[in-house]
């Protein structure tokens, strides 16, 4: 393979990866705090490039100014799911949340297909299809703009847990729930709000992805597996861990497709976490596991 | 313990009788004549399937314009199976066994027209499609099923191949990319065009297979560019073709040809995807909207009313649909008949008249013709190969023009 090649499937890799970050990144946030799986992540981003589509068409509301509208909305469809369902089910038994997610995950998809149809869709603005070159390389603008737009966004997430009151009070419930009330957390408060801003996020990725893929119904399918993967990869509730892990698996899954066969690089995923779970069952950045038998 | 076996077993054999007893629908009705339809209306098909249902919908309106097939009125009875090859059989399991419909019409594409087609033969339906030419169709030497289109898959790119291959030596592509789609359409169309290709010297300088779920191209559209091919042979079915050429286009990758075995044909959606990107590319099709076939003057005109678009084009899936509704008429005339084993046996024998041209068929519903090369050039579709066809009306354009 040429150097050349090797070089533009790794910043294809790079740009692709900032975005699986963000779409890691709301999930990671969700399982630290509260331990659930949410299976429906994926089906939310794919609503948030649904409605941002919507937006697009009918109204000429570019994506991403539609992300900032979206941000809002799934944060307010984030703390009634949490606070009205999850909270609920996730006090009585934890594994419930699995079915429960999975089951949200099956009514969004039948929603969408219901109101959007199941056929491909994407978004294209009239930048889509620009690209500029560096060197011998091309960026595809729309990609750079996405991976740009998802470091942004990660960065305000890590400032928000590191520098804020708030944002203490979610690491410390991460890290011990109980510890974390004894010492004055409102732990019920801080879950609803981390459990929104995990759905904030998934909203806001929706764009992004409509802008970058073909989206249908089904997709969320594809892409909660790739989510999974990054967010076991990285150590389930480190949200560094996931930034690695989807940088990792973005090279990975694009160098992949131009070198070995394209067949490969969906397995790609689950090579990789395959063997790292192998030497380090936490992942790679998760903190060990101590539970009494 | 044993009643309830003895019961089960019972029920097991009796449902089994009812699964396996054919029920070739023979009688006239007293009202209208049913033709059950499951179609990818939806789905990563939605496109070309859409298109081939609008041909049927307007063959259909002009039978009962001109009072009706028989004297009975004509009526469609579509689902949507969403593009599902499983979704599409339990369909016309139904369509036969529940809806009890008088003829069948096939779906889009031949990924779903194998598993269907073995619905109709359980039946003994005459199955009479428009969209499923790869070898799998044929190879299980069903008696009952139909396609019509001018060739069989395999040959599809036949024309684009030869055309290639005439060009002087020193304007002659050096090396061809393969990217396609997992599909047996696909497969036949590529694999056929990859061979005569090669053995003519044309180097393979990228084949990759990616699944029909893949949405993402740009990784696909950086290796063919690299791969410093100067053809290529796109394996697609709609979606997948709009994404490559958008995607070859981000890279500023210009081939000096480049063909699609599906997607340009579906005219309307396809230049409305992409506008003037569509200029110079080519495929393979039995129709072009300019045709002297008899007849197709008034389906252009008729499709052009009941589906206006600003572009006014009528896409090639629509005509392959309308010569589905065509050979069937024929057929039921013919026999003065929906008895379907009267219809096979009398398709088998003989030639139809439809826009695509006359079509006939050997023992396992394999047309006997060829295809013609089509390319767009000013925002429609020309057919430019073969030389001496009577539709022919501009010559390829080689290089073709930049993206």
């Amino acid at each position: 393979m040429s150097p050349g090649l090797l070089a533009q499937s790794l910043v294809l890799g790079v740009l692709t990866g900032g975005m699986y970050a963000l779409m890691a990144a709301g999930l990671t946030l969700i399982f630290g705090v509260m331990r659930v799986i949410n299976i429906a992540h994926a089906a939310m981003i794919v609503m948030g490039a649904y409605l941002s589509l919507t937006l697009f068409l009918h109204l000429g509301i570019d994506p991403l100014l539609s992300m900032l509208l979206l941000i809002p909305v799934f944060l307010a469809l984030g703390a009634l799911v949490q606070w009205g369902i999850v909270n609920r089910l996730a006090e009585r038994d934890i594994t419930l949340t699995v079915l429960m997610t999975f089951g949200f995950a099956i009514i969004l998809e039948g929603l969408q297909g219901a109101i959007w149809t199941s056929s491909y869709q994407g978004i294209k603005t009239a930048y889509s299809l620009e690209s500029f070159q560096l060197f011998s390389l091309y960026i595809p603008v729309v990609r750079l703009i996405a991976a740009g737009v998802s470091l942004f966004l990660l960065a305000g997430l890590y400032a928000l847990l590191t520098f804020t009151k708030l944002g203490r009070a979610i690491r410390a419930t991460i890290q011990n729930r109980t510890s974390a009330q004894l010492v004055g957390v409102n732990v019920r408060l801080v879950t609803t709000i981390s459990f929104a801003i995990g759905i904030a996020i998934a909203g806001a990725t929706g764009p992004l992805l409509g802008m970058l893929f073909t989206f249908y119904p089904a997709t969320h399918w594809l892409w909660i597996g790739k989510l999974l993967a990054i967010v076991v990869l990285g150590g389930l509730g480190s949200l560094r861990g996931a930034f690695v892990a989807a940088m990792l698996l973005g090279i990975a899954e694009q160098v992949t497709s131009v070198t070995l066969a394209l067949n490969w690089a969906p397995m790609i995923f689950y090579v990789f976490l395959f063997g790292v779970l192998v030497v380090r069952p936490q992942g790679l950045f998760g903190a060990v596991e101590r539970q009494s038998l | 313990m044993r009643k309830p076996l003895v019961a089960i077993v019972g029920l097991a054999l009796a449902l089994t009788a009812c699964g396996t007893s054919p029920t070739s629908q023979a009688a006239l009705p007293s009202g209208s004549i049913v033709i059950g339809v499951s179609q990818a209306l939806t789905g990563d098909k939605a496109d070309p399937g859409t298109a081939i249902n609008q041909g049927y919908s307007v063959w259909a309106k002009q039978v009962n314009d001109a009072g009706g097939l028989l004297g009975h009125k004509v009526e469609l009875k579509v689902y949507d199976n969403q593009s599902l090859a499983d979704t599409a059989v339990s369909q016309y399991e139904r369509l036969v066994t529940v809806d009890k419909v008088h003829l069948l019409f096939g779906p889009f594409s031949s990924a779903l027209t194998i598993p269907t087609s073995a619905v109709a033969q359980k039946y003994k339906m005459a199955f009479v499609e428009g969209a499923g030419g790869a070898p799998k169709v044929f190879e299980r030497k069903f008696k009952y099923i139909f396609f019509v289109q001018p060739a069989v898959a395999e040959k599809q790119a036949d024309p684009f191949v030869d055309y290639i291959l005439k060009l002087p030596a020193d304007q002659r592509p050096k090396s061809a990319a393969y990217p396609q789609q997992d599909d047996p359409f696909v497969s036949a169309t590529e694999d056929g065009a990859q061979a005569r290709l090669e053995a003519a010297g044309i180097k393979t300088a990228y084949k990759q297979v990616y699944p029909p779920t893949q949405t993402d191209f740009a990784s696909i559209a950086a290796a063919v560019k690299h791969s410093g091919a100067d053809l290529v042979l796109g394996g697609t079915i709609f979606d997948d073709a709009v994404a490559q050429v958008q995607a070859y286009s981000a890279v500023h990758y210009q081939p000096k040809a480049i063909y699609f075995t599906s997607g340009p044909s579906t005219t309307g959606p396809f230049k409305q995807a992409l506008a003037d990107k569509v200029s110079g590319i080519m495929t393979g099709d039995g129709w072009v909207q300019s045709s002297k076939e008899p007849g197709n003057a008034k389906f252009v005109a008729d499709y052009l009313q009941m589906f206006p678009n600003k572009d006014n084009l009528v896409p090639g899936e629509a005509a392959e649909g309308y010569s589905v509704g065509q050979v069937m008429a024929a057929a039921v005339k013919a026999t003065q008949s929906v008895d379907n084993t009267k219809i096979a046996d009398w398709l088998h024998a003989h030639k139809v008249a439809t826009v695509q041209g006359e079509i006939g068929w050997d023992e396992l519903g394999r047309p006997q013709g060829s295809y013609l090369l089509e390319q767009w050039q000013g925002g429609i579709v020309h057919v430019v190969a073969p030389k001496g066809d009577p539709n022919k009306d501009a010559d390829p354009i080689y290089p073709k023009p930049d993206w």
